[in-house]
């Protein structure tokens, strides 16, 4: 009896996270302004007027609205600083424990690189060598990083349409955009003017 | 207004003297004036290269400049100024400064957690630190010293123009006074005498 009605519960809570997931905007690698607003505009669209909470905690917060307690707590933990974690690497869905672990090789290959470089004092060894990346300068190689996540986010999500591994690598997308997107020229150039002068 | 001279001999003895001081600070002022310009020209040769350094610094970073609007706590903290030995030397007379060391924070920091990006921009902050504390000392330094020249240059020129002039003119003026009355001292001692020869030729 107990089983049923958890299954009961959890076909609703699937019913419903196809109803949120058809309901967001689509998601695709691109930084276009007109992309960016139209994203902004959806996506704020669920936000009161009045509130100015990030496009991250909208998402939080109307995803809780249909997950259990449990599934919000992890969902609202999920962040590109600590996505690399034993938490998400030992999570319940494949998706996250699959990217989590990704990600963690990611930047230990990078911290092997970086820890070469800072030993050296020089860069004899190119970043090639450690990660399928072309060298460029570092925002052309940040975004080739972003660009690996979104593509191993992407690959991980075949099979995956209307469970919470969906509403997950959803979260993953638009917070790997939301990265991409924060780098702004005028407000780097008032970063970097302001760091130097200091 | 020109100060009024007495015509005597002790005033000519203390022009003399003066003219002789003048003579000799002159070279000083002149030399000091050399130096300060030799100073001035290799100062603004440093600032130059400096401010060359910085806006090439500038240009090479302005391609990648949108990653500093990410927000990364360990950037700000490993770029600061711990602490700048600065050495006072004096050159012709002018205190300047000069940067002996300066050293920068040594913070450690986390390569796994932190973006790939913060490495080539601690290295250039940092870079573009020094050049600024140098060019902020080296203009310091031209500030000050420009004063200074401008200074030796208005002693020279007083010296020059004013007052070696005035005071060999002043000299001249008394030699020649003194001469008219040493003159007129022959002439009137003469004049007694042949007064004093006519009367003895009576008797």
């Amino acid at each position: 009896m107990e089983n049923i009605v958890k299954q009961i519960i959890m076909n609703v809570l699937a019913g419903n996270l196809v109803y949120i997931l058809s309901s967001l905007p689509h998601l695709k690698f691109s930084n276009s302004l007109e992309f960016k607003n139209v994203v902004n505009a959806i996506l704020k669209g669920y936000a009161n007027e009045n509130d100015m909470l990030s496009l991250e905690k909208i998402l939080n917060e109307e995803t809780a609205k249909y997950v259990s307690q449990k599934e919000s707590e992890l969902f609202n933990k999920i962040n590109l600083k600590t996505i690399h974690s034993q938490l998400f690497q030992n999570s319940n869905y494949p998706l996250l424990n699959d990217f989590s672990r990704f990600c963690f090789e990611l930047k230990t290959k990078l911290q092997s690189f970086r820890n070469h470089k800072i030993e050296t004092h020089q860069s004899t060894k190119n970043i090639g060598e450690y990660i399928d990346l072309k060298s460029g300068n570092p925002l052309e190689t940040e975004i080739q990083l972003i660009s690996l996540q979104w593509e191993e986010i992407e690959s991980l999500s075949i099979g995956f349409y209307d469970d919470f591994n969906t509403l997950i690598a959803y979260k993953i997308k638009l917070l790997l955009l939301l990265r991409w997107w924060s780098f702004d020229e005028t407000l780097g150039n008032e970063k970097y003017l302001k760091l130097i002068k200091e | 207004m020109a100060e009024k001279i007495l015509m005597n001999k002790n005033s000519l003895a203390i022009l003399k003297i003066e003219l002789k001081e003048y003579n000799t600070a002159l070279p000083v002022f002149e030399m000091k004036e050399q130096q300060l310009k030799e100073l001035i020209q290799n100062l603004r040769e440093h600032i130059s290269n400096l401010r060359m350094a910085i806006k090439k610094i500038n240009q090479e970073t302005s391609s990648w400049i949108a990653v500093f609007a990410e927000d990364v706590e360990e950037l700000e903290k490993s770029v600061q100024i711990k602490k700048m030995h600065i050495n006072h030397k004096e050159v012709a007379g002018v205190k300047i400064k000069e940067i002996e060391k300066i050293m920068l924070e040594d913070i450690q920091i986390d390569t796994f957690q932190t973006p790939l990006w913060i490495d080539e921009a601690i290295e250039l902050i940092k870079k573009q630190k020094i050049n600024l504390a140098f060019l902020k000392i080296e203009e310091e330094n031209i500030h000050y010293v420009e004063e200074e020249l401008n200074e030796a240059r208005r002693m020279k020129n007083a010296l020059k123009e004013v007052f070696i002039p005035e005071t060999n003119q002043n000299i001249r003026k008394i030699e020649i006074y003194l001469g008219d009355v040493e003159r007129l001292a022959i002439g009137c001692a003469k004049l007694v005498k042949k007064k004093k020869l006519i009367k003895n030729a009576q008797v």
